[in-house]
């Protein structure tokens, strides 16, 4: 902060960066686009769900430029999103500094009530930090196939995946007839080895396996009912990410929560015996 | 406030709509130009030419095949099972449609060595023929593939839709690609999929010819069936068991009958072809439907309403079965992706029948009301 | 108002819990038009500190009646479940959205209240917050869901995503707003009522299926 008050460009720049007028209109940009990208995205999907398995850079060099009537808004969007980000450091950084400067007049609970949205703030930068690390670095291998007693070797490592066994749950009830004699969840047994290191587990969907920093979720299987159908041979479809930010994108998470929590707490509890005024 | 916020809050919000109409639903739709590019989409499929001697496709499993040319080195960083060597010489193809992609392509009779149907289940005179004659083997049906037989006829590439055999032929070393997707292919990408098989034979120029004939084809039938009155009303689906299926609004059919000025019932559904939803929605369609397109050939018991209503009660309530017309698919249909511009024409034919006067159906039959048994025997 | 709000809140919830059951342990498809009138009824029903507010009360009223025929006669209820809905995040996802988009309706409500009475109050305002917190929550058991099942931080299979983030951010404008006192109390009460068209486009209609005339 001295160095801003030094050097009035600098300040100047600042200033306006962390401008609330500028994050208004950013929002609002943000929304326009956002709903833009629904209609181009709609029933679109396609152009857009390889992103999650080449990463941005190549997507945008693919995709991206060659449907760019249809990707616009998400180019769009990185934009606003990188400036919103720049204004929200800012903005809050400013307040922040203020809040430590000014630290002794408050007592200890409503220091960090005040520091509840900065919070959300900080938060919401680590959230929008780990999307992109994870859509630049995240190391993905596209879909992979095993069936019952193959394997596959983790790249860069000596680690193998093999596929033991499928036994699912079916569904039990009677109340949706097409479900009738199908799979409710898929349940693979997988044998993780790491050198002499032998180690069971269970994928399902929504229940990733995590084997040395690499994601193991279940894409698709097969046979979806008992007895078979078309595809009645067992298999399982995975997709394998080691993902550098999954970890920075769920610590933001969990923190924009706590700050939500204490935003409320603050915020719903009696000041001097009378509710808040905006009430 | 000031004025510039003011500005600034209120344009986007009076632009959005705007924005909205004027970018619709774009895409890559063009597709005479796609030998000018260095990344073609068709649907989930893509093509992109890296360089004159690489070109890295991705298949409908998402997975990446890199083609090189067979004279040229081999690229480093490529599992063998991924790299594909062209032009491909032989072919195992499971299914009809791959089969008849490779008719399209002009190259099934050189390069096809196996498939997963027996001879008399086919209606592509060449595979009968070179099934007889020993040229092609019958590797065993979809589920149940013969491997030592597959290994035997020696393919350089085995096209599929069944991802299970992924890893046996990884240790086969045999590379393969999963021509199936999850999303039903839209209009454009079924015209236009055998572009993406094209390279592996280096037979660009008949798939341009192809995509050229069949687009021809479907310009004449858009003028010829322009402004031809109040839109039909048709479903393309059946019930099995408990199970409803449909073709999906984004499905080639679909968007094919939209584009004819007819009314596709089932146009808000979207997803992957032969889509499930549930029955209510599939009866509240059947009782305005004018016509029914049922997946099941005759062999698969339509041969009339009567029959289809006895294999599934449910299905006799709706209108097509009673006052309209349904229509089942011959057993030859499904392997006549090489004469896409015919069937095109076939259901323009069945749509608007006042302007194909003395069409005589080839792909589809119309069904009686009952068996010609029954109606003798009556 | 009982008389016809009570059972009308009975039926609805009697929908929503055949459906549910219907598709336990997975997450209904589209139930979501379905359920927000039923938000809607319960708050109004359990809110009654400030029962004198009659336009307010008015306001929520002929728009859970509009809610409630727009998803009655425009279904898209017609998917199966899929099988990665089976899981509590799923679920999760849906509760705070629903709970989201009553709060943020709520919250227009009572500024719409305040706009024609000349006196806008800041009653809107908890709603807003109430609101945002839901929608953050909802956001985030969908990214956590996304993770969970598909490994990615964004499932670009649905489109609705967009709009998710796309309330998200008109809201986060609002709270600004209001917070630092940008705008004077009126403007902020105008914006907080344009918040019920605002979540009614982007988060209602698109769930909402053609026209299927019931009779």
């Amino acid at each position: 902060m001295a160095v801003l008050d030094t050097m009035p460009i600098f300040s100047y720049i600042w200033k306006k960066l962390a401008g609330i007028h500028l994050t208004i209109v950013l929002c609002l940009l943000l929304a326009a686009d956002l709903s833009l990208g629904y209609v181009c995205l709609n029933r679109n999907e396609i152009l857009f769900a390889p992103l999650n398995d080449v990463g941005l850079i190549a997507w945008i060099n693919t995709y991206g430029r060659c449907n760019l009537k249809s990707t616009a808004w998400l180019l769009a969007l990185l934009v606003l999103l990188t400036l919103f980000c720049i204004n929200t450091f800012v903005c809050t950084t400013d307040r922040v500094a203020r809040l430590i400067r000014h630290r002794k007049k408050y007592p200890r609970l409503r220091l960090l009530f005040r520091l509840a949205p900065h919070l959300m703030h900080y938060a919401l930068i680590l959230i929008l930090t780990g999307y992109l690390s994870s859509y630049t670095f995240a190391r993905v291998l596209d879909s992979r196939t095993l069936v019952p007693g193959s394997s596959l070797r983790l790249p860069g490592t000596e680690a193998r995946i093999q596929f033991q066994s499928f036994s699912p749950d079916y569904y039990k009830g009677s109340r949706m007839p097409a479900f009738d004699q199908h799979v409710i969840r898929p349940r693979a047994r997988l044998l993780l080895i790491d050198g002499d290191h032998h180690r069971k587990a269970e994928l399902s969907y929504n229940k990733p396996v995590i084997f040395k920093n690499y994601g193991i979720f279940l894409k698709d299987f097969a046979p979806k009912k008992k007895g078979g159908g078309m595809n009645s041979n067992e298999r399982i479809d995975l997709t394998i990410r080691k993902d550098p930010g999954v970890f920075l994108y769920m610590l933001g998470m969990l923190l924009f929560t706590a700050g939500i929590a204490l935003y409320l707490t603050d915020w719903m509890a009696p000041k001097n015996g009378k509710r808040r005024p905006d009430e | 406030m000031n004025k510039i916020l003011w500005f600034f809050l209120y344009v986007p919000i009076l632009l959005l709509p705007i924005l909205v109409c004027a970018c619709g639903q774009s895409g890559d739709r063009s597709g005479t130009e796609d030998h000018n590019r260095s990344f073609i989409q068709l649907g989930e499929f893509t093509l992109q030419k890296v360089s004159p001697e690489r070109i890295e496709v991705r298949d409908g499993a998402g997975r990446r095949l890199v083609l090189v040319p067979k004279n040229a080195p081999a690229p480093g960083n490529v599992d063998s099972n991924r790299l594909i060597r062209t032009p491909v010489k032989r072919v195992a193809a499971y299914g009809a449609f791959n089969v008849s992609v490779l008719k399209a392509l002009g190259v099934l009779e050189t390069t096809l060595v196996g498939t997963t149907y027996p001879t008399e289940k086919w209606h592509i005179p060449e595979v009968r023929n070179g099934m007889k004659s020993g040229k092609i083997a019958f590797l065993g049906s979809d589920n149940s593939i013969d491997f030592e037989r597959l290994d035997q006829v020696q393919p350089d590439l085995v096209l599929t839709w069944d991802r299970s055999i992924i890893p046996m032929l990884n240790d086969l070393d045999i590379p393969c690609v999963i021509t199936s997707s999850t999303t039903a292919m839209c209009l454009n990408t079924r015209m236009r999929f055998v572009k993406f098989l094209a390279p592996f034979f280096h037979r660009e120029d008949q798939a341009r010819n192809f995509f050229n004939r069949v687009n021809a084809a479907l310009t004449e039938i858009r003028e010829q069936t322009h402004n031809a009155g109040p839109p039909l009303k048709v479903m393309w689906g059946d019930i099995y068991e408990k199970r409803v299926l449909v073709e999906p609004g984004n499905a080639w059919v679909a968007e094919l009958i939209n584009t004819l000025q007819s009314d596709y019932l089932f146009d808000d559904v979207f997803g992957t072809s032969c889509i499930e939803i549930n029955v209510e929605r599939f009866l509240y369609s059947g009782k305005e439907a004018d016509i029914l397109f049922t997946y099941r050939t005759p062999e698969q018991g339509a041969t009339s309403k009567k029959a289809l209503a006895r294999l599934n009660p449910i299905l006799s309530g709706i209108r097509p079965l009673n006052d309209g017309k349904v229509y089942a698919p011959l057993p030859h249909y499904a392997q006549s992706y090489q004469r896409l511009d015919e069937i095109l024409k076939e259901i323009a034919a069945i749509l608007y029948p006042k302007f194909y006067k003395d069409y005589a159906l080839r792909y589809f039959m119309e069904l009686p009301e009952t068996n010609p048994e029954t109606r003798r025997r009556r | 108002m009982w008389l016809f709000l009570l059972p009308g809140l009975f039926a609805n919830a009697a929908l929503v819990f055949w459906r549910y059951s219907t598709a336990w342990p997975l997450m209904p498809m589209y139930l979501g038009p379905a359920t927000l009138p039923l938000c809607l009824g319960l708050l109004i029903t359990l809110n009654r500190r400030r029962a004198d507010d009659i336009r307010a009360r008015r306001f929520v009223l002929g728009l859970t009646l509009f809610l409630a025929v727009a998803a009655f006669l425009f279904p898209k209820d017609f998917y199966l479940p899929f099988l990665k809905s089976n899981t509590p995040t799923s679920h999760l996802f849906f509760l705070f959205k629903t709970l989201g988009q009553g709060c943020f309706l709520f919250s227009a409500a009572w500024a719409w209240a305040g706009l024609l009475s000349g006196k806008p109050q800041q009653f809107w305002f908890r709603w807003a917050v109430w609101g945002f917190a839901f929608w953050t929550l909802c956001m985030f058991s969908g990214m956590l869901w996304s993770y969970l099942g598909w490994g990615s931080p964004v499932v670009w299979d649905d489109a609705a995503i967009t709009l998710i983030m796309a309330t998200w951010f008109f809201y986060i404008s609002l709270l600004h707003l209001h917070l630092t006192g940008t705008w004077t109390a009126q403007a902020r009460a105008a914006y907080a009522a344009s918040g019920a068209f605002v979540v009614v486009t982007l988060s209602f209609l698109p769930d909402l299926g053609p026209l299927r005339w019931p009779f």
